[in-house]
């Protein structure tokens, strides 16, 4: 498994823990409905170099559709989903990320931003972008 | 510029990925020998991210009655070693200290062995004989190549470590050795 495998995996299983909607990964083979949470690995850079570890940007992103298509009620979900997803975010409870026999390590946030909104054809999406240290290792 | 152009050796990094030491680890050991008997403190390894080794020396002048320095003395000759890095959990069964696991609390427990300035400094390093440990240097989980061609006879003068947040945790350690004014041989053994 690669780190981009490797982390957005671990990241949607600990999301999906926290939220009541779907989280899918970003690159996948199933059709998405919405509300849903979308994780997606940008880009990774090693660090130290030559260690093997890396400094990894991710973006995790909720989206809803807030038309008369769209589930009832798809507002205020998508607004619960922001903010459960900004608590689980939070420096306390990402090392929560961390789970026995993963191989992915999470070390700490090194910076985040967001939610940047954006509405587009009645879809509403939230972007966090989150850089952290992390290895492929179970430690 | 035909040399140039191709490309040229030129001594890369901070440490050489050869058949030496692939991982590019160096290992370290920090001995007390204050009681009189070596007691290891630590024996483990780092990343280092910077060596750095720099030669100075005491000097005085003197000068004649026109203030023109008509001699010029140079002496208390020493390098001093700086190493910066982080410093890995070493499962190893030599590491002190102890513990042949390759986990966060190891690594903790290795960043966190107390030492003093005062204690000597061995590190291992075949590729710059100048660091190099001049007693055989030690060996740890990802740098197992042992030799003893090197002249590094170090003391700590200094050591730093760094817990900041969002980075990784760093040592920083200075040492130094005093160097022999014959300079004959390709170093000193002077302690």
């Amino acid at each position: 498994m690669s780190y981009r495998n490797q982390s957005e995996a671990a990241m949607a299983a600990y999301l999906q823990e926290k939220v009541g909607v779907p989280v899918l990964v970003g690159l996948r083979d199933e059709v998405k409905s919405m509300p849903c949470v979308v994780v997606s690995f940008v880009s990774a850079q090693e660090n130290p170099p030559d260690s093997g570890n890396m400094d990894i940007q991710m973006q995790i992103m909720v989206q809803s559709q807030i038309d008369d298509e769209g589930a009832p009620g798809a507002l205020d979900v998508h607004e619960a989903t922001v903010s459960e997803i900004d608590t689980a975010l939070g420096s306390e409870l990402l090392p929560g990320i961390n789970q026995a026999g993963d191989s992915f390590h999470y070390f700490g946030k090194q910076e985040q931003s967001g939610p940047d909104r954006e509405l587009q054809d009645m879809v509403v999406s939230e972007m966090f972008t989150i850089t952290f240290a992390a290895a492929l290792g179970d430690f | 510029m035909a040399k140039l152009s191709r490309g040229t050796p030129i001594t890369y990094g901070s440490i050489d990925k050869t058949s030496d030491n692939p991982t590019g680890v160096i290992a370290i050991e920090i001995i007390d020998d204050s009681t009189g008997s070596d007691v290891t403190k630590f024996k483990g390894e780092m990343y280092a991210s910077e060596v750095k080794l720099s030669y100075d020396a005491d000097t005085n002048q003197a000068t004649d009655s026109f203030g023109e320095v008509i001699s010029h003395c140079t002496y208390n000759q020493r390098k001093t070693l700086n190493l910066t890095g982080v410093i890995l959990s070493n499962n190893h069964d030599g590491s002190i200290p102890v513990g042949i696991t390759s986990t966060i609390a190891k690594a903790n427990e290795m960043f966190a062995a107390p030492f003093s300035a005062g204690m000597r400094l061995n590190v291992n390093f075949n590729e710059w004989h100048e660091v190099n440990s001049e007693p055989t240097p030690p060996i740890s989980e990802n740098n197992l190549a042992t030799q003893n061609a090197g002249f590094g006879n170090y003391t700590i003068t200094s050591a730093e470590k760094t817990r900041s947040s969002g980075n990784y945790a760093e040592w920083t350690i200075s040492a130094i050795e005093y160097l022999s004014v014959d300079h004959g041989g390709d170093d000193t053994t002077a302690d």
